[in-house]
């Protein structure tokens, strides 16, 4: 069986090209997209392909068989064994072209890569994306932030600037006692849908209308953005990574 | 025929029955442990089931009762079953409530994906935790949503984080602990993976403990540079409860890349460890690193099971824990401190063995050119758990005996996600897959039973002096725990990934598994290998495809 594999790794290379084309359409239905190689393998949630120079052994190996304790699956049974192996060859091309190149890497230079990771950060007390979201990620719970020009020790004095509807925040009291500001986000059939902004992450909550004692709208803004525990330099490199950043809505 | 099976059937009754009938618990004790709410049947994480009706004599009259099919490509979950009603999670983030005597659907739920680029697919979740009335289920786009198990409405819905950025989403169940549901996260590669708890009730996150500990924290200065930022150590199985210490115990995955130690010099915490947290903190009370610098893939994922013991009069409460190299550790569960290992797989070569704390004697440096490591990446073990029987105090575990020709290859760039290896798997040539019995304190085999293939399923023990297992070609079947010897099998069809459970409705016992080779089943990676290391068994690989979950039971007359 060994000497199959490596018979394998030897012909993989020299398999024609419209197989390699049929290889990238399958790439593109099945590696690229869910955020994971991303388009041409350049990455995202999982590796690059690009200018890895792995063998068609190795990458049969991980196509066939995943790699258990990733998001990593199995594909043999998914693709057939045709498609994998046209898969394994378009694979084994991207990954013998040459490495993205470091120019590409600085467009996104090091500040809005920091301010990517602060907005994106679950280790802080409260992070930007739990309710906010720019390059098309994040909480839809406060406005969408891709593109904004934001003076980079401002962030902080936008603190009670939404006053549009779709942010009204509301205090709620159920009937059980308990209360907690929210935002309104659906109702129909006897139930509700609040968000409760007590914590970050916000929770979106269902309640039966009966569950409901009280609801009334604020007078102050729904979430004190005054406990962010980002510094001065934080927030600049954060305004720098929401200044590029698109709307992927 | 029928008549001379109907009179077999029936002398094996008499017989189980004048054999048996003071063995049997009382109907009160049934009531008792009716119930398998927990991912691994209690908190302790044992997989053990006291109920006893069926038993090694009985065993033999264990017959498929109900079956439910999911409609989906593949299953591999341990249902829950709580009063009379079990919950069964499927792919696609699909819930189902059906009642656990006759199958019938009560309700399900689909949770809705808005976002499906979020979503690694394919993929599953394994399993959902109870508690409130509420069932605790996380989604394949990284969400923790807590439904009414009375009538599958959403109660509410918080997202754990974005899957893009953490490179992460669940993969087994949470762990209910106390008040709060604790749930981890995969990921061997981006920003530290973490375990989070979340108030049972409203949802509110109460913590989140990060397994790479930040800059200014302690354990920090274990990761040599930046390598910290981008090395994962996941927290993708299971954990345990301990109520009285209230402490979370959770095991932790390799550093990222895998095998390229040299990108990241230093013990590298806590991942490949056991963690102890404090259940109303989130706070580290103790780690056990099983692997300083893991370079082989080694996760210490194995579900942490607590067991008590008395040494000299003194009850000593232990934890017990497989790590993917073939070692099993027994630690003070109140301290994190070593107290024994033993190994349970046969071929071990990444270590000469282990020194006097429990650590690899052999030093783990970076290794350029193709060596044969034993276990390989696929671990003595992974997802499949292992068992601990009251009854027996034996625990029971499979070992899949790979090995890999292993070169470790530097990351393109820093930072860059990937294994940082390769490897070419190949059994293990003097040891066989196997599932065995050990006493936990002495580490003594009491009985190994070879396997079909690479076995990928969980293990179940009972008070009947039984335990359950399934292989990828669909045989469940039932070992008695103190031999080892095959007394009852059923073929189900399909490969069988997701473990055993048992259960009782109206004093009847139940044994339900989940059978369903596909897309999304768990354990199908070291799975597929058998068609390369067993020729003779190609035809029979893969597997067909299903999703259905078996139920069994002793026919009413014989009970």
């Amino acid at each position: 069986m060994k000497r199959w594999a490596l018979l394998l790794a030897i012909l993989l290379p020299a398999t024609p090209s419209p197989a390699s084309e049929r290889g990238e359409q399958l790439f593109e239905a099945n590696c690229a997209s869910a955020g994971c190689h991303g388009p041409k393998g350049i990455g995202g949630q999982g590796p690059t392909l690009q200018g890895r120079g792995l063998s068609a052994s190795q990458i049969t190996d991980v196509v066939t068989l995943g790699r258990p304790g990733t998001a990593m699956a199995p594909f043999k049974d998914v693709l057939g064994e045709e498609n994998l192996k046209r898969v394994v060859a378009y694979v084994q091309a991207l990954s013998e072209a040459p490495a993205p190149s470091s120019a590409k890497l600085t467009v996104e230079d090091a500040t809005v890569a920091n301010g990517r990771i602060l907005f994106f950060d679950t280790r802080r007390l409260a992070w930007c994306s739990a309710c906010h979201s720019a390059g098309g990620r994040g909480g839809p719970v406060g406005a969408d932030l891709a593109g904004a020009v934001l003076p980079p020790g401002g962030l902080v004095a936008f603190n009670g600037s939404s006053r549009s509807e779709a942010f009204q925040g509301i205090a709620v009291t159920l009937t059980d006692g308990q209360e907690f500001t929210g935002l309104a986000r659906e109702a129909g059939d006897g139930v509700l849908k609040l968000l409760d902004l007590s914590s970050v992450p916000p929770v979106t909550r269902t309640f039966e209308s009966a569950q409901i004692a009280r609801s009334e709208p604020l007078k102050r803004p729904a979430f004190d953005h005054r406990i962010l525990p980002y510094t001065v330099s934080d927030l600049a490199a954060i305004a720098a990574f929401l200044r590029v950043s698109e709307s992927g809505k | 025929m029928r008549a001379a099976a109907l009179l077999l059937s029936l002398l094996a009754f008499v017989v189980a029955g004048s054999a048996l009938s003071t063995a049997r618990a009382s109907s009160r004790d049934i009531d008792s442990a009716r119930n398998w709410s927990r991912y691994f049947g209690n908190d302790q994480a044992w997989s053990y089931s006291a109920l006893d009706q069926v038993d090694r004599s009985t065993v033999s009259m264990l017959s498929p009762v109900w079956a439910f099919a999911t409609g989906a490509n593949g299953l591999s979950a341990t249902p829950l079953v709580e009063d009379g009603v079990m919950y069964l999670i499927a792919p696609g983030n699909r819930l189902f409530a059906l009642d656990a005597a006759t199958g019938r659907q009560i309700w399900s739920y689909a949770y809705p994906i808005a976002d499906a680029g979020s979503v690694s697919r394919p993929g599953a979740v394994n399993g959902v935790a109870l508690g409130f009335g509420l069932v605790f289920m996380p989604t394949l786009d990284n969400h923790l949503v807590a439904v009414d198990a009375r009538t599958g409405h959403e109660v509410w819905d918080v997202q754990v984080d974005d899957p893009l950025q953490c490179r992460c989403r669940p993969s087994f169940a949470p762990v209910l602990a106390g008040d709060k549901v604790v749930i981890g996260a995969t990921g061997e590669s981006g920003p530290s993976k973490f375990i989070a708890a979340f108030d049972a009730k409203t949802g509110r996150q109460a913590w989140r403990f990060f397994t790479i500990p930040a800059p200014g924290n302690e354990g920090h200065e274990s990761w040599a540079g930046e390598s910290w930022k981008n090395a994962g150590a996941p927290t993708w199985y299971v954990g345990s409860y301990d109520p009285e210490l209230n402490l979370v115990f959770w095991g932790t995955g390799n550093p990222g890349p895998a095998f390229h130690g040299a990108s990241r010099e230093g013990a590298n915490l806590y991942s490949s460890s056991l963690i102890a947290i404090d259940a109303d903190s989130g706070k580290l009370r103790w780690h056990y690193q099983h692997v300083p610098h893991d370079i082989w893939e080694l996760d210490s994922s194995g579900e942490p099971t607590l067991i008590d013991f008395k040494e000299r009069g003194r009850r000593i409460r232990a934890v017990l824990q497989g790590n993917k190299g073939g070692y099993a550790h027994l630690l003070d569960r109140g301290t994190g401190k070593y107290i024994s290992a033993f190994a349970y797989a046969d071929t071990i070569t990444w270590t000469s063995g282990l020194d006097a704390q429990g650590r690899p004697r052999t030093r783990l440096e970076t290794n350029l050119d193709a060596k044969l490591i034993c276990p390989s990446g696929l671990g003595a073990r992974a997802a499949n758990r292992a068992s601990y029987s009251m009854r027996t105090r034996f625990w029971y575990v499979s070992s899949l005996e790979t090995c890999a020709m292993t070169r470790a290859v530097p990351p393109p760039q820093p930072g860059a996600a990937g294994a940082g290896a390769a490897q070419i798997m190949q059994l293990a040539s003097n040891s066989i897959p196997h599932i065995a019995a050990y006493d936990p304190l002495t580490g003594k085999r009491k009985w190994s039973f070879a396997t079909r293939g690479l076995h990928s399923s969980g293990l179940l023990t009972t008070g009947g002096g039984l335990m359950f297992g399934g292989d990828i070609f669909g045989e469940f079947f039932a070992l008695d725990d103190e031999t080892g010897r095959k007394l009852w099998s059923f073929p189900t069809g399909s490969g069988i990934v997701g473990g055993a459970i048992s259960y009782a409705v109206n004093g009847r016992q139940y044994i339900a598994v989940a059978s369903g080779w596909g897309d999304n089943a768990v354990g199908s990676a070291p799975a597929q290998y058998n068609s390369q290391f067993y020729p003779a068994m190609k035809a029979a690989t893969p597997p067909a495809k299903a999703a259905t979950l078996f139920v069994f039971a002793l026919p009413e007359t014989s009970r």
